[in-house]
């Protein structure tokens, strides 16, 4: 079943029958609401009756209850006092058609919860909802990927994810932002927006949250950081994640930029995973860790082997074309960050998700050897995913799957199932085997044709050779319809 | 059966060459049973089929040989060109490549064969006109350079087949009228009959030899 992690919702216009402002005007903007999560409109100052924003949210669906619903309120902004109240719609998620495409639709404005009595004539507000998957569920993203050309479901995760692709569009790159700003917080989100709102009426089709670029200079900057972060991040595990792909999944159509782009996005979902947006900003900026857990102890036996990978592929980064040596720096950072984050989430998913809540934050451990070893660490488990995935793969369980971070194993994953050259119950019959395997099992395959070969042409040969005799000797017997002859002879002796 | 075992005066020795697929058996099958296989298998050994015809008052045995198209130089290949009178080169007038192997095929005729050999090019397919490939003209003049009879048949519709055959043979006969072909040759590919069967074995057997006619011919 698709499951859908946010909710799209777009504002369209509102039609207000009641005015607080100066000759029958409002300076109105809506506020969008779900769970935690706030954000708001640009305020259309003077307003009729009619006013129209057009502008689109994303709200994230809150892990749990099935009760959340989105709040939709129109107010008159107020720069002196308090906002004042026009009306609200509230929307249960549950009401909601997570398979129907988003469309527009109007809602009547409500009064206040125990207000309902005064039952004003407030108007309606027209409103898009629609549902998507951004980040958290890897088990719904690799099955919308499934149905898509790998290059269609490389940008997909690309655009799901927003942001991090260099190739990105302007209307991308904004989204991206959105994004960010929201994972980053509601806090200072709305502290920024507050402060956007100030500098800047117009705000056309965008959130407050765009304003963050312009006017908070700091998580610009973060930004950025993670963004550029993503190549570095893969520049370490191209190789890793190139063996995987030519040897197991033998997509040869997945070029090495490809699964950039591929990979970077993704390790930037499991970062973010199942962490909600206002923890996410606080986490990534302490890159702190629980001491020790199960899984972390499991992992550090293999860490030598990529620890020297590593080190090699450290001294390759900076002849990267495109990428500067100050940005590989930086991305190294917050590329052991997202390592870091990424380490986390396994046990997050292993853990109940109450507890994920609840969970203390541990002290900082941010050096640079650790970054180092908690990298390798991180690849190192996706080895031992991988092979898990390998040698059961149909039977992987939910938490398995999400445990399945990192570009990788999603690729590894979703890659075989787009090359249409090769039919799945083949794909089927060559599962679990090596690369390995399968050169000694083509060359076995080889000798054995030479062989076939060889006999059949002795046998050519030899019959070659009897037929010259008989050519030779007795070429009647090679008369074609001979056999019918010989019956017709038989006939004739035994009738005489 | 009124074909006797020496109701005819010689024998000939046909040869059917040309690539694979071009329509030898057919030929042979139409030629000698005037019916049309549509499926015939790849022919893999060597086989001959028979035929009395009659040029200018005389009953010749035609003995038509057919093997493989796809291998042309087996240890089968000399012995098999070896004492043909008459060779029948055949190429698919929609496929162009068998025409262009005409050449090849031709060295070999002329290397393993006698010099009174005569070759008859053989168009073969011609009732597949609208995908023709090779056109009749450069054929034809791909024939008369070399010195070769030719005609476009069908196997299928058997249009030419029947004088394919006769015309090698008239040819033939022609010959050794003019004494051009030696039958005390070793490979002249005629014997002459009934007088003396001689090495034939085919003939050796006399009542075996009755059997055979009487369904073959």
């Amino acid at each position: 079943m698709w499951c859908p992690t946010h909710v799209q919702v777009t504002v369209q216009k509102a039609e207000c029958e009641l005015f607080k402002g100066k000759n029958s005007t409002n300076d109105c903007f809506v506020t969008i609401a779900l769970g935690k999560i706030k954000y708001e409109t640009s305020v259309k100052e003077k307003a009729g009756r009619q006013v129209e924003w057009h502008e689109e949210c994303e709200l994230p669906i809150p892990d749990q209850g099935n009760t959340a619903e989105i709040i939709l309120t129109v107010l008159h902004r107020n720069y002196l006092g308090i906002d004042e109240f026009l009306g609200r719609v509230t929307i249960p998620l549950h009401s909601l058609d997570i398979y129907e495409r988003p469309k527009n639709k109007w809602y009547t404005l409500q009064s206040k919860t125990g207000s309902e009595k005064k039952n004003k004539e407030r108007g309606k507000l027209e409103v898009k909802i629609g549902f998507t998957v951004k980040s958290g569920s890897l088990t719904n993203l690799s099955k919308k990927e499934k149905h898509k050309s790998s290059i269609g479901g490389l940008s997909a995760v690309a655009q799901s994810v927003g942001g991090s692709l260099m190739s990105l569009g302007s209307v991308e790159k904004r989204k991206g932002i959105k994004k960010f700003a929201k994972s980053i917080g509601s806090k200072m989100h709305l502290k920024v927006k507050k402060k956007g709102h100030e500098d800047d009426d117009s705000s056309v089709g965008s959130m407050g949250s765009l304003y963050n670029r312009v006017n908070n200079p700091e998580k610009f900057r973060s930004r950025q950081t993670l963004e550029d972060a993503d190549p570095g991040v893969v520049s370490d595990e191209d190789e890793f994640t190139f063996d995987d792909l030519s040897h197991k999944s033998s997509a040869s159509s997945l070029s090495q930029p490809s699964t950039h782009i591929n990979a970077s996005p993704i390790i930037k979902v499991s970062s973010f995973e199942n962490i909600t947006p206002s923890d996410s900003f606080k986490k990534i900026e302490e890159g702190s860790l629980p001491p020790t857990k199960p899984p972390r102890a499991e992992l550090l036996r293999p860490q030598d082997e990529w620890e020297s990978k590593l080190v090699g592929n450290k001294s390759k980064t900076p002849s990267r074309p495109g990428s500067s040596e100050s940005l590989n720096r930086r991305s190294w950072d917050a590329a052991s960050k997202l390592a870091t984050q990424i380490e986390e989430d396994p046990k997050d998913l292993l853990e109940p998700p109450q507890t994920k809540k609840d969970k203390p934050k541990t002290p900082e451990t941010p050096k640079k050897e650790e970054k180092e070893g908690m990298f390798s660490k991180f690849k190192s488990k996706n080895f031992r995913m991988d092979k898990e995935i390998n040698s059961e793969h149909d039977k992987i369980n939910n938490l398995r799957e999400r445990i399945i971070i990192g570009g990788e194993n999603e690729t590894i994953k979703v890659t075989p199932t787009n090359n249409s050259k090769i039919s799945n119950e083949l794909l089927q019959k060559f599962k679990g085997k090596t690369r390995e395997d399968l050169i000694l099992e083509l060359n076995e395959s080889r000798s054995d044709l030479e062989k076939q070969k060889k006999k059949l042409k002795d046998l050519e040969d030899y019959l070659d050779d009897l037929l010259l005799r008989v050519m030779e000797t007795t070429p009647r017997i090679l008369q074609n319809p001979y056999v019918q002859c010989k019956l017709a002879h038989k006939q004739y002796s035994q009738s005489t | 059966m009124s074909a006797g075992p020496y109701n005819y005066s010689y024998i000939f020795k046909y040869i059917i060459i040309g690539d694979m697929g071009v329509g030898k058996s057919c030929l042979l099958h139409q030629f000698t049973e005037k019916k049309f296989m549509a499926d015939c298998p790849h022919t893999i050994g060597v086989e001959f089929g028979t035929r009395i015809i009659e040029v200018s008052g005389q009953k010749i045995k035609l003995q038509i040989w057919d093997t493989a198209g796809q291998e042309r130089f087996r240890a089968v290949t000399r012995s098999y060109y070896r004492g043909a009178a008459g060779a029948l080169m055949v190429y698919d007038i929609t496929r162009r490549s068998t025409y262009n192997h005409l050449s090849s095929w031709l060295t070999d005729t002329r290397n393993l064969t006698n010099p009174s050999t005569v070759i008859f090019l053989i168009g073969n397919k011609c009732d597949l006109e609208g995908q023709r490939d090779v056109t009749y003209e450069e054929a034809s003049k791909f024939a008369e350079e070399n010195g070769l009879m030719f005609v476009e048949a069908s196997a299928k519709t058997g249009d030419n087949v029947e004088e394919a055959f006769l015309e090698t043979a008239k040819k033939i006969y022609q010959s050794i009228q003019d004494g051009r072909l030696d039958l005390n040759a070793a490979e002249s590919g005629v014997q002459h009959k009934p007088s003396q069967p001689g090495g034939r074995p085919g003939s050796a057997a006399g009542g075996d030899q009755s059997g055979r006619d009487n369904c073959a011919c």
